[in-house]
């Protein structure tokens, strides 16, 4: 876990890519996209339905871990709208009776913009693309926004790094910019896209089991 | 046994006489197998007459039956670009011997209604491809079309042998068999060391007639040997500073074939000429797979036609028609093989008696060692065999469901007919099993699938009965042979061909590219269509295509050290002139020699290096460099960056390695090699990009439908992505394993690579410090661009490292250090 000043609050960022806020004890993740596993096998390609359960025990433990009141979904919570018989129903009505204290919020994304109201059932709650809670505002998709600094997701970000005699890694990473910053995917069946970070962005990357901060000379800070 | 001559023969024996030829023995012998109702195959270098000694069969037997309608043969060919003109050729044929036969031809340039007419009235010989004979398959009444079929000629079968397609004309075939008793198989093939056994593999067993012509036209091999050495690179780099010599060679011919190993080669090299020879862009052409039909289909006609004096290919002319005579055959890049070099000189000169001729071009320095110890090896006739594939699962399974879509099939039925054919022979229970399994359910690891259903148990039948998932597969049939295609087309909407999705994801709109012989400008991309139009400045990039990398076949690797050993000693030209390179290569290092293995070690401001030559071929060193970088990372905490080519490999640390060079011995001992190198794939990437393929023909990733973009956008996954996660939640998944199997076998060469090993302990392995990049490590070196990496450290360690290098590295410009570290690749 890596202690994190963002904007004069602290922020909390864990290797199992999410973002804990203490302040208002939330649990930022992006990129969930669960069900993608299922629209697969829908068209006729298998993929086990492994990556379902682990994600959602992934952030049941962060859950706990953090002792979080709410989780906040930055943007593609499902990959598509769920059929009413998709093991996802089933597991995600599980997951959310095991806790029933905890308040899920989801910012729709591109992929599931259409899937809003009741269609994942009551405890699921719906909020505005853009919605503010100084000093931030919760977006899908990175940008800038006059109101706040936007916590976004959407884009899957990794990076490529050279090493010397020719080494070379690839690592998914939490981008912050002067305006926005960027969560890596959370769903473990979703891919990543390649970033180019600009000279004044801060860099977490995100490694097996751990964290490293990779930004320029400064302090962790934005 | 009738020996007296039917109707049939007397009337080719007039035909031919008519066109002032006269039947070979070796057509003879084949038209009284066939006649006896046998199968064979005859094997021939191009040109021969080797069409008309299986096609004068069938015919004879149409002369003689009663005109009975319906397809009586099918004639498959590996590739598409030759079903026009072998059509024609077959017409010609059964016109000249009144035989009223209608000839068409299927493959997927076929328009729809053309291949639906062809259903309705079928035509009495259909030329195909295996994958259009998959694809007929999948429809329910192919087995009514194909129920009088007598004959299936497999022409080329040399370049399906060996590869997944080949396995899938063995499930076609088995499935032939079955639907029509008596049915004879005839394959063509040019000359391999193990023909016996491609027959065998042609026919699902023994008891054909293997019928060779004797070769007595002589081939001459020649290389263009270039002035001066020095300021000739030692690189694999293009080469075409020989260019003013290879125009020579064009204009002094009429009519030239310039064959390249690589489709970007072939593209480098048609600029070339254009820009050295304006006036020569009329009869110039550039005819390879990527390239649009109707632009490859001119090129072939111009050829013919005699309309150009060169058309700069790459494999897609390399399989000969009978006809089309060429002057010269130019064959830039060693062939890396003696019958490859061998087929294509057979490509010239094809008057009988004249003599076959190829002259090569080296595009570096060692590349004229190869040419010279391809010719050494041609006269003494050491071709390479080529070994068929088996137990390839995925192409099982995309057979399974192709069946399912034409109809259904019975599970116990279809196994005994699967088991007939030689890849599948040894198929145990339980593999196939997993096959049902994978295909129905998804595998076998219960639970594991919910909501999967390919395909489903009807009235004791195995169907598809979803439409959606039936078109899909038949979109995806033709995965075997090809990667993901985007289109290239122009703004205003003609073709250009198809390009690989790997580099034009890479393309941002306004990035320029050649292709197809033209400088193109990217405008935009929509699903799987890339829009284009013309560049005004130039630009160097070319598309990078997967295939056409080829390793060292072992019998010209063999030679290739031989040559080397005797270094300046050996008469040929070739060896006069890399002379000096040869012994700069002594002076600073040692020559190979076959008893020895060499090693060096050479320390750079990049970091340490550890260079060996097994001279065993890319793939084997491949397999070697991993495995060795493993063993010695396993004891002790380390990085390598891993590079190798067809002589040898490199291992590169930032970190001295000393103590592992000084046990270099035990390192290359061939023990524990299997277990070895199956603990150091789950390390490596490598199983990882051979499940790329196994991904795609079993169905695991999809193509999309073209003008659809946004379901095909929800299906996008990344083979490396899927393969993680089964690797995670389906340990038990046989495409898993087979991914490790072919890995083994086929990517890495075990067998080969186990021969190495047992080799390199019984030679004298000697290790020399140059104090620089010797003429051998130079080159591998340089081919940077395949590099992998190996690491037993923490990842932590390798950033950090990366950071220091970097701050050291550094100007005062901080942007530019970022810029520098993150770079995508």
């Amino acid at each position: 876990m890596l202690q994190y000043d963002c904007q004069g609050e602290r922020l909390e960022l864990f290797a199992e890519r999410a973002v804990f806020w203490p302040r208002r004890r939330s649990l930022l993740v992006a990129d969930t996209h669960f069900g993608k596993d299922a629209c697969f096998r829908r068209a006729g390609i298998p993929i086990p339905l492994g990556p379902m359960h682990g994600d959602l025990q992934r952030l049941g433990s962060l859950v706990e871990a953090c002792r979080a009141e709410r989780v906040v979904v930055l943007g593609d919570f499902v990959h598509s709208r769920p059929r009413a018989d998709d093991p996802l129903m089933g597991a995600l009505q599980d997951w959310c009776e095991e806790r029933p204290e905890l308040e899920i919020a989801v910012i729709p994304g591109n992929h599931d913009r259409h899937t809003v109201g009741q269609a994942l059932g009551s405890r699921i709650c719906w909020l505005e693309e853009g919605t503010l809670e100084p000093p931030f505002v919760f977006r899908h998709e990175p940008g800038e926004d006059a109101r706040g600094y936007v916590l976004s997701g959407h884009v899957h970000p990794v990076i490529r790094i050279k090493g010397p005699a020719g080494d070379r890694l690839r690592l998914p990473v939490f981008q912050f910019c002067s305006r926005w910053a960027v969560l890596p995917s959370f769903g473990e069946f979703t891919g990543g896209a390649p970033v180019q970070p600009g000279p004044q962005d801060n860099i977490i990357a995100v490694g097996p089991g751990g964290l490293m901060d990779l930004s320029p000379r400064e302090p962790a800070h934005a | 046994m009738a020996q007296a001559e039917t109707d049939g023969e007397t009337a080719i024996r007039r035909w031919f006489r008519s066109r002032g030829w006269t039947p070979l023995e070796f057509q003879q012998q084949t038209w009284d197998a066939y006649d006896r109702g046998g199968s064979g195959l005859v094997n021939t270098p191009t040109g021969s007459g080797k069409t008309l000694a299986v096609w004068g069969g069938p015919l004879a037997t149409a002369r003689a039956e009663a005109d009975k309608p319906g397809l009586k043969v099918l004639w498959i060919t590996p590739l598409r670009a030759l079903a026009r003109d072998t059509v024609s050729n077959l017409q010609q044929a059964a016109d000249g011997l009144e035989t009223g036969w209608r000839v068409d031809g299927r493959t997927g340039d076929t328009p729809y209604s053309r291949k639906n007419r062809q259903r309705q009235a079928p035509p009495d010989a259909l030329v195909t491809t295996p994958e259009s004979l998959s694809v007929m398959f999948s429809y329910p009444d192919t087995a009514r079309l194909l129920s009088g079929l007598q004959c299936v000629v497999v022409d080329e079968w040399h370049e399906l042998l060996g590869n997944k397609r080949g396995v899938q004309l063995e499930l076609c075939l088995a499935r032939l068999r079955h639907l029509s008793r008596g049915l004879r198989i005839w394959g063509l093939s040019a000359t391999l060391s193990n023909l016996d056994q491609a027959m065998e593999v042609l026919l699902g067993g023994p008891g054909g007639t293997l019928i060779t012509a004797p070769t007595d036209r002589p081939v001459r091999i020649r290389a263009l040997v270039p002035e001066t050495i020095e300021r000739f690179p030692w690189g694999g780099h293009l080469g075409v500073r020989l260019l003013p010599q290879v125009l020579d060679a064009i204009e002094a011919a009429g009519s030239t074939l310039l064959f390249t190993n690589t489709r970007s080669q072939a593209e480098l090299w048609y600029e070339a000429i254009i820009a050295a020879r304006p006036a020569w862009k009329r009869s110039l052409a550039l005819h390879h797979g990527s390239v649009d039909r109707r632009l490859r289909t001119d090129a072939e006609e111009g050829l013919a036609a005699g309309r150009l004096r060169c058309v700069v290919c790459t494999s897609s002319l390399d399989l000969g028609v009978d006809f089309s005579p060429v002057d010269q055959v130019i064959q830039v890049g060693s062939p890396k093989g003696v019958a490859r070099l061998l087929q294509r000189a057979g490509r010239s000169g094809h008057q009988p008696g004249v003599e076959s001729q190829i002259l090569c071009v080296p595009t570096h320095a060692f590349e004229l060692v190869e040419i010279a110890a391809a010719r050494r090896a041609a006269e003494a006739g050491l071709i390479e065999s080529r070994r068929p594939l088996t137990r390839a699962l995925d192409v099982l399974a995309q057979h399974l469901v192709t069946l399912a879509v034409g109809g259904g099939f019975e599970e116990q039925a279809l196994l005994r007919e699967v088991r007939t054919s030689h890849a599948f022979r040894d198929l145990s229970d339980g593999e196939w099993r997993w096959v049902i399994d994978f295909v129905s359910r998804g595998g076998d690891a219960l639970k594991a699938y919910p909501r999967f259903r390919k395909i489903v148990l009807r009235d004791g039948k195995w169907v598809v009965s979803d439409r959606r998932i039936a078109t899909m597969h038949r979109m995806s049939i033709g995965t075997i042979s090809s990667d993901a295609a985007v289109s290239v087309r122009w703004a205003s909407g003609g073709r250009l061909g198809t390009i690989e999705e790997s580099f034009i994801a890479r393309l941002r709109p306004g990035d320029r590219f050649l292709f197809a012989g033209r400088l193109l400008e990217l405008v935009r991309i929509r699903d799987m269509t890339a829009w284009v139009r013309k560049a005004r400045r130039r630009s160097r990039t070319v598309p990078r295509w997967q295939g056409g990398r080829m390793p060292l076949s072992t019998e010209l690797a063999d030679s290739v050290v031989a040559l080397m050993a005797r270094g300046d000693a050996a008469p040929d030209p070739e060896m006069r002139a890399v002379g000096e390179l040869l012994e700069v290569q002594a002076r600073w290092s040692r020559l190979p020699r076959s008893d020895h293995l060499l090693a060096e070690r050479i320390v750079s401001r990049e970091g340490h290096h550890l260079f060996l030559y097994p001279f065993a071929g890319r793939l084997v060193h491949e397999g070697l460099a991993t495995l060795l970088a493993w063993r010695i990372a396993r004891a002790d905490p380390a990085t390598f960056t891993l590079s190798f080519n067809d002589y040898g490999l490199e291992l590169l640390a930032p970190e001295p390695f000393d103590k592992a060079c000084d046990g270099l011995e035990t390192l290359l001992s061939p023990d524990g090699l299997t277990e070895d190198l199956l603990e150091c794939m789950n390390v490596s990437e490598i199983a990882r990009r051979q499940f790329r393929d196994i991904a795609r023909v079993a169905g695991l990733v999809f193509q999309g439908y073209p003008g659809r973009g946004k379901s095909a956008r929800q299906l996008q996954a990344s083979s490396g992505l899927i393969f993680d996660v089964l690797l995670k939640y389906d340990a038990g998944n046989l495409l898993v394993d087979q991914a490790r199997r072919e890995v083994m076998d086929s990517q890495l060469e075990i067998g080969r690579l186990r021969e190495t090993l047992e080799r390199a302990s019984r030679s004298r392995l000697v290790l020399t410090r140059p104090p620089r990049l010797t003429p051998l490590a130079f080159p591998i070196w340089a081919s940077r661009l395949q590099s992998q990496v190996i690491s037993s450290e923490d990842w932590r360690v390798r950033v950090e490292r990366a950071m220091w290098a970097l701050e050291k590295a550094a100007s005062k410009d901080i942007a530019a250090a970022h810029r520098k570290a993150y770079a995508a690749i």
